[in-house]
């Protein structure tokens, strides 16, 4: 059965329609990657799949529970978990109090504070900063590991690698990498299309709120995927 | 002199421990509660019938009111103040006038005009007194109101940084849609803090009715001295409140050794230049009357 299955979701701001009726599935253990220029709908898909944004219509389904009708502290708690775009980390607490304030889903799973540090060894050491003074690598690594304190089922990411070093990157798939082998399940919004010919599973590509292009990385390329979403739809290459 | 600085310390005791729910409410919801001063006057009337009517000891009746003022709040911000609140910063302020409006004649309905103090309750503390060196003597009562304040503020700024309740207060008041992503429930949060913030009146009604007496108008005037110690001290850390407070007693006491009737129109002169202050030439809004917005 698939940890995260998403159908038909319709979303908008006001008049304006963001997401045309997106359908996926991600599987335990399993990397999908929701690819897209600016103004594809893809920050506005995840945030009407965590219920940050309040979705017109389709449902979203958590190992096989309808999750549709709850509340977004809710979906949390049912497993279900965002890094949102920017990170947002409460800029003024400590690393340890961001990843504390993570465990607010109350669910029962491997992930302490201990096993953070393990996960990310550079954040032993700043465990009594304020979260605002972290490089950009530094915060991702600590929004990655807030989200893991809520021992979620699967994790959903927008915007990983915007703002960050190649180095911070790296790590940061590094971890996501160890997460996935623990049987989570990802959902990865992801602007450097090489990054995630390197790391997915799965691949979607949206174009102004439709998908485009479902594909494997084995069985496509940087230039069909870079087709894809300036709206050119399957199979024809520009 | 010397007599004069000390009773302005301890006046600026009393107002701070009014001022600080005021405080909190702002600091941690970004709401002005106009109707705090009311509060103060519907807990104090709630120790009196207590204490009073039904010969319940003061303490416990304190005990009590925190305990009801706390459920008062919580349904306030369910049914009021979390509708209110999506309107932007000036509808949480109408409504919380309109609810003012309604307590204070509600209160006028129920208890009539008389003034009620609760300085019968304690017998001779009402008007005891330590001698200090120098033949001045200050009331033991303002003493234990600046003791009061100052521990109600350290335990509130302890409360929202050492534990789990203040680390969701603040994610709550600082990025809601990210605290709800974390799973906390921030409407049962910021309930939970306006409850608190209500609670704190019960101390701010028990020092005004320790001190002097009151009716069922004087809501406005206790929320005048709370908002204008809130203003001179700013926003960021609850410590600030007692700073505005002290100021203000200052101020106020410096103007009544100059003039009999300075008392008040200089009390307000420091209000209106820690505004010209704070506005600095900006455009008004609630955020820069305040400085810097979200706490620490």
């Amino acid at each position: 059965m698939s940890t995260l299955e998403v159908k038909d979701i319709v979303a908008g701001h006001g008049q304006l329609c963001a997401v045309h009726g997106v359908t996926l599935t991600v599987k335990p253990g399993e990397m999908l990657f929701v690819l897209g220029s600016n103004g594809a709908g893809k920050t506005t898909l995840l945030r009407s799949i965590a219920g940050d944004h309040q979705a017109e219509g389709g449902s979203v389904a958590l190992s096989g529970v309808d999750v549709s009708r709850l509340s977004a502290h809710h979906r949390a708690r049912s497993g279900l978990s965002l890094v949102p775009e920017g990170r947002r980390l409460f800029a003024r607490m400590t690393v340890r109090e961001n990843l504390m304030l993570g465990a607010s889903t109350s669910r029962e799973g491997p992930w302490t504070i201990a096993a953070i540090y393990e996960a990310f060894p550079n954040l032993a050491k700043l465990d009594r900063s304020l979260a605002g003074k972290l490089s950009g690598g530094e915060q991702q690594a600590v929004a990655i590991g807030r989200a893991l304190m809520g021992d979620p089922m699967a994790i959903m990411l927008d915007e990983v690698s915007l703002g960050l070093s190649p180095a911070a990157v790296e790590l940061a798939y590094e971890a996501l990498k160890k997460v996935r082998d623990m049987g989570l399940a990802l959902l990865i919004v992801e602007q450097d299309l090489n990054r995630a010919l390197a790391n997915a599973d799965d691949l979607i590509v949206m174009c102004e709120g439709h998908v485009t292009l479902r594909t494997k990385p084995a069985e496509t390329s940087l230039e069909t995927l870079a087709a894809a979403s300036f709206g050119h739809e399957e199979g024809a290459v520009a | 002199m010397t007599s004069q600085l000390i009773n302005a310390v301890l006046l600026g005791g009393y107002y701070a421990v009014l001022a600080t729910g005021l405080a909190f409410m702002f600091s941690v919801m970004n709401i002005i509660n106009l109707a705090h001063g009311a509060f103060i006057i519907l807990a104090g009337f709630g120790l009196f019938v207590l204490g009073s009517d039904l010969g319940v000891p003061l303490p416990l009746a304190i005990v009590i009111m925190i305990g009801v003022m706390f459920v008062v709040g919580f349904i306030l911000h369910r049914v009021v103040l979390s509708r209110a609140s999506g309107g932007g910063e000036l509808l949480p302020i109408l409504a919380t006038f309109g609810i003012a409006i309604i307590l204070d004649n509600l209160m006028f309905q129920v208890f009539g005009a008389d003034s009620k103090s609760l300085a019968p309750m304690v017998g001779d503390l009402a008007w005891a007194s330590y001698e200090l060196p120098g033949f001045i003597f200050i009331g033991k009562i303002s003493v234990y109101i600046l003791t009061a304040g100052i521990v109600m503020i350290g335990a509130l700024e302890w409360m929202l940084r050492r534990t789990t309740l203040g680390h969701r207060i603040q994610a709550t008041s600082q990025d809601r849609a990210t605290a709800s992503l974390l799973g906390i429930d921030t409407g049962r949060t910021a309930a939970i803090a306006t409850g608190i913030a209500l609670a704190t009146g019960v101390v701010a009604a028990t020092a005004l009715g320790l001190r002097s007496a009151w009716g069922p108008y004087d809501g406005s005037a206790q929320l005048l001295f709370a908002f204008e110690a809130v203003v001179i001290g700013g926003i960021g850390s609850l410590w600030r409140v007692l700073i505005g407070a002290m100021i203000l007693a200052f101020a106020q006491s410096m103007g009544a050794m100059i003039h009999p009737q300075g008392f008040l129109i200089s009390g307000h002169l420091a209000f209106l230049a820690a505004v010209f202050v704070r506005l600095g030439g900006r455009s008004f809004s609630l955020k820069s009357l305040l400085a810097k917005g979200a706490r620490a």
